[in-house]
């Protein structure tokens, strides 16, 4: 019984972060239909510029993480102003954004790994590592507030997504770019919005990712695709299918782990993807994405 | 890539050995990125798969080699077919799939290879690797030397590269180009493009053996750290900088990205550093490459120079 | 040959029907143009032929075969051969390269036969490429024959799929639009290859607008609207004919 509920709670910790990242990526994907994999990149050094301000020069938690939080975000906006968005302009086909995503990545985690060296780190605090006992399985502060950030995050993108305007016209964007800009809602500005908040949300996901367990300069890439694992499987475009994708990869993970090793988890979860990506190419939710152009 | 960097610290430089060595590491990788030109350059299908099939090769013949004694010509032909084969089943579900979709859902077929390297121990030892392959003995004579192993890899990168030219300038490669530019096209005019995709690939993969048995029999010891995704991605970029569909070009992108550290080196950059910078360098040129919308690195210069003959008129 | 639709149902809209319930026939070596206001469903009804959409329902049958669920390289295979209204081409071939592609039975189509080198195939590939080249002399681009067809000008693009599309070897040929666009002496020519090719015994089917071309070739008219087809022997009789006047004016 408490092996079953350590795995209960190990898989809802990792399924809150998938679901932040999923979030995040789909925040980013919606509006501009591609991959935005340099976004892994944001992941990592949001965990990083925490680790230099808190613990190479002390400067306290409370304001470290949010300068933390500030400083990836300018680095995922810098990408869409620097090269998405230049892109753009000159009509560059679909498929070149993803791969100049890749570029970026290569690029930016080599100079993380210049800057902060290739080992493994850890953020260690004492107040939020601690281990709480309940129903005789373990679960440290940091995770149970990575469980609420991960909720409160998730209610509040829908309330923004659905109720304030600018979240109206991200929706608009994501529908059809070209017609919106008729309607006088600027694209480039609504993806800008949505490159930051994707962004913040990435790094927090980061940053608590870190704390939990440990960090190197590649992990963002590895989380990242744990996220779009998630969004691919739940359906793209739909909420609900989110919280279900990041659910199911993180419970078939910690299963895997249990049951085989957990040196399969890679595999059973891309395993997953190709499942799904034949079989149920539009996900959970079904919502088609592209159509044929002829 | 860490067996070459590791190489690089025990070996000193100005060395013919050492030289003879980049030289035979440049024609693995003009074997790895021409063979992939013809799936991703020539067929437009991005895989990010290659290490993967790659890492296959090199397996299948050094577990041959090791475990059974087979030589090198026996392994070759094993390694391309099952290779080939593999690729074959694997492209029948992800070629369902399109554009950044079929990118993520190879990416998903390397990580799941590199796994199996990595954590099927009782096959593969794992990461300790299989150290002691042998090394290629043609006609009773070792190739332990590298000048001969040299000569064996410019016969194997001439012929790939003629097969490929045959490829590039007969029906079979037009077609591969017409599915690149426009799939609803190439239907119409009675071309099965799934059954084209799936040989394109499956051949793409079945050449990508070779480097894999050159290598593995070179180095003599393999381990999965060198069919990482990160192997995927810089075969790739090699690919996009040296231009898709341009064979000559992704020849001299392997001969630039493979000097480029020992050019940085040779400019006094610490050795921590170079390996780094070369990866920067690399995803510098394929954003730069990409973002402007040229075919290759070569084209960038070109537009350049005519923008400055302007100006000097 | 022959080419019978049989009640061809379509819809994007489920309430709403843009193809309702068609039913007509194609007799061999006929010149037939499809007319229609835009939005009507001509290239939908190309769309369906070819394989690229599916119909809810009914068939189409083609020398007694039904082609209704067949995917759209089979159809091409059996004898149907179309261009698209926006022009398809490939742009990084030259001209001699496109039409040698649509070309069938290229023995060098085949990987195994690709991998060779190329003296082994250089007889037969020289017989395609003379082929392609008469094919090109007669349709006017033999002076851009080594051009990349993404450079020549949008007449001879034009001229350029029909080539493809001749040189491909259909029976049945659906031109999307052939003389939108052009000029009026390349109009004229069109005009005059088409009635070589009804002459060497094929079947044109063409969608169109300017009514001196359609006079000038068709033997028979089709008028699309409302989901309903309309069928005229002459341009004369399809103008007076109320319906049209109301979906025109």
């Amino acid at each position: 019984m408490q092996v079953e509920i350590q795995i209960l709670f190990n898989t809802s910790v990792t399924a809150a972060i998938y679901l932040i990242l999923a979030n995040s990526f789909s925040f980013i994907y919606y509006p501009t239909k591609f991959f935005h994999l340099a976004h892994a990149i944001v992941i990592s050094l949001g965990a990083y510029f925490v680790f230099l301000f808190a613990i190479r020069f002390p400067i306290p938690f409370a304001v470290s993480i949010p300068l933390a939080i500030a400083v990836a975000t300018l680095v995922g906006l810098a990408c869409e102003i620097f090269v998405y968005c230049p892109m753009r302009k000159r009509n560059t086909p679909p498929l070149n954004y993803l791969i100049s995503s890749l570029g970026l990545y290569i690029l930016l985690q080599n100079c993380v790994s210049i800057f902060f060296g290739d080992d493994t780190k850890i953020i260690n605090t004492i107040e939020v590592t601690v281990g709480h006992q309940i129903f005789g399985a373990y679960i440290t502060t940091i995770q149970i507030i990575t469980v609420f950030i991960s909720i409160a995050f998730f209610i509040a993108v829908n309330l923004f997504l659905n109720f304030s305007s600018t979240g109206k016209s991200i929706r608009a964007v994501s529908s059809n770019p070209d017609l919106s800009n008729i309607y006088g809602i600027p694209s480039n500005k609504t993806i800008l919005i949505s490159f930051g908040i994707g962004s913040s949300l990435a790094a927090t996901a980061g940053i608590l990712s870190a704390m939990d367990t440990n960090m190197s300069p590649t992990f963002g890439f590895n989380l990242l695709l744990y996220g779009v694992v998630a969004m691919i499987i739940g359906g793209v475009g739909s909420t609900t299918g989110l919280i279900a994708g990041s659910f199911l990869v993180a419970t078939a993970q910690h299963l895997a782990g249990f049951y085989l090793d957990t040196k399969w988890m890679d595999a059973v979860t891309y395993f997953i993807l190709i499942l799904f990506l034949i079989w149920k190419p539009l996900g959970f939710s079904g919502k088609i994405l592209k159509k044929i152009q002829l | 890539m860490k067996v070459q960097v590791i190489l690089i610290s025990y070996i000193e430089l100005n060395n013919l050995e050492y030289l003879l060595h980049l030289f035979i590491l440049i024609a693995v990788y003009t074997l790895l990125s021409q063979s992939l030109n013809l799936a991703a350059g020539m067929t437009g299908l991005i895989s990010l798969s290659h290490a993967g099939f790659y890492g296959l090769g090199a397996y299948t013949t050094a577990l041959l080699s090791v475990n059974f004694g087979f030589s090198f010509w026996l392994n070759l032909p094993i390694a391309m077919v099952l290779s080939g084969l593999v690729a074959m089943i694997v492209s029948f579900v992800a070629l369902r799939t399109v554009e950044d979709y079929f990118i993520i859902c190879s990416m998903g077929i390397q990580i799941i290879l590199f796994s199996l390297m990595n954590n099927l121990m009782e096959v593969t030892r794992g990461p300790l690797g299989i150290p002691g392959i042998p090394s290629i003995s043609l006609f009773g004579f070792g190739l332990d030397d590298k000048i001969p192993f040299l000569l064996l890899t410019f016969v194997f990168v001439s012929l790939v590269w003629l097969i490929l030219r045959n490829i590039k300038n007969s029906g079979f490669g037009n077609t591969l180009i017409a599915i690149s530019e426009d799939e609803i096209y190439t239907q119409s005019i009675g071309k099965n493009i799934y059954l084209l995709k799936v040989q394109s690939f499956s051949f793409s993969a079945m050449l990508a053996a070779i480097p894999g048995a050159l290598y593995a029999h070179y180095i003599s010891y393999i381990d999965p750290t060198s069919f990482t995704v990160n192997e995927s991605i810089f075969i790739l970029s090699i690919v996009i900088i040296g231009g898709m569909g341009n064979l000559a070009g992704s020849f001299y992108a392997s001969a630039f990205l493979i000097l480029l550290p020992e050019a940085l080196r040779f400019v006094g950059m610490p050795d921590s550093i170079a390996a780094n910078m070369r990866q920067i360098i690399y995803g510098l040129m394929l954003v730069l490459v990409i973002m402007t919308g040229k075919n290759g690195f070569k084209e960038l210069f070109k537009i350049r120079s005519i923008v400055e003959k302007n100006r000097n008129r | 040959m022959s080419l019978s639709f049989k009640n061809i149902k379509f819809g994007y809209q489920k309430d709403k029907l843009l193809l309702n319930d068609l039913s007509f026939d194609l007799q061999s070596g006929k010149i037939y143009t499809l007319m229609g206001g835009n939005g009507s469903g001509k290239t939908t009804l190309f769309n369906i032929l070819t394989g690229f959409i599916k119909a809810e329902s009914g068939d189409i049958r083609w020398n007694g075969q039904i082609l209704t669920g067949l995917s759209p390289y089979k159809i091409n295979r059996l004898g149907i051969g179309r261009t698209f209204q926006d022009l398809r081409i490939i742009t990084k071939l030259t001209v001699l390269e496109n039409i040698v592609l649509a070309m069938k039975e290229n023995p060098t189509d085949r990987l195994l036969v690709a991998v060779l080198p190329k003296q082994s195939g250089i007889k037969l590939k020289n017989q395609f490429e003379q082929k392609a080249i008469s094919i090109a002399d007669r349709f006017f681009l033999d002076d851009v024959l080594n051009s990349q067809a993404g450079e020549i000008s949008y007449g001879q693009q034009k001229l350029l799929t029909i080539a493809c599309c001749v040189a491909n070897g259909s029976d049945l040929l659906l031109l999307d639009e052939p003389a939108a666009g052009i000029q009026p002496e390349y109009r004229i020519k069109i005009g005059l290859l088409l009635k070589d090719l009804k002459l060497e015994g094929k079947t044109i089917f063409l969608i169109e607008h300017n009514t001196d071309f359609i006079q000038e070739v068709t033997d028979h008219l089709f008028f699309l609207t409302e989901g309903n087809i309309l069928s005229f022997d002459t341009l004369e009789e399809l103008k007076q004919n109320p319906i049209v006047m109301e979906a025109f004016f």
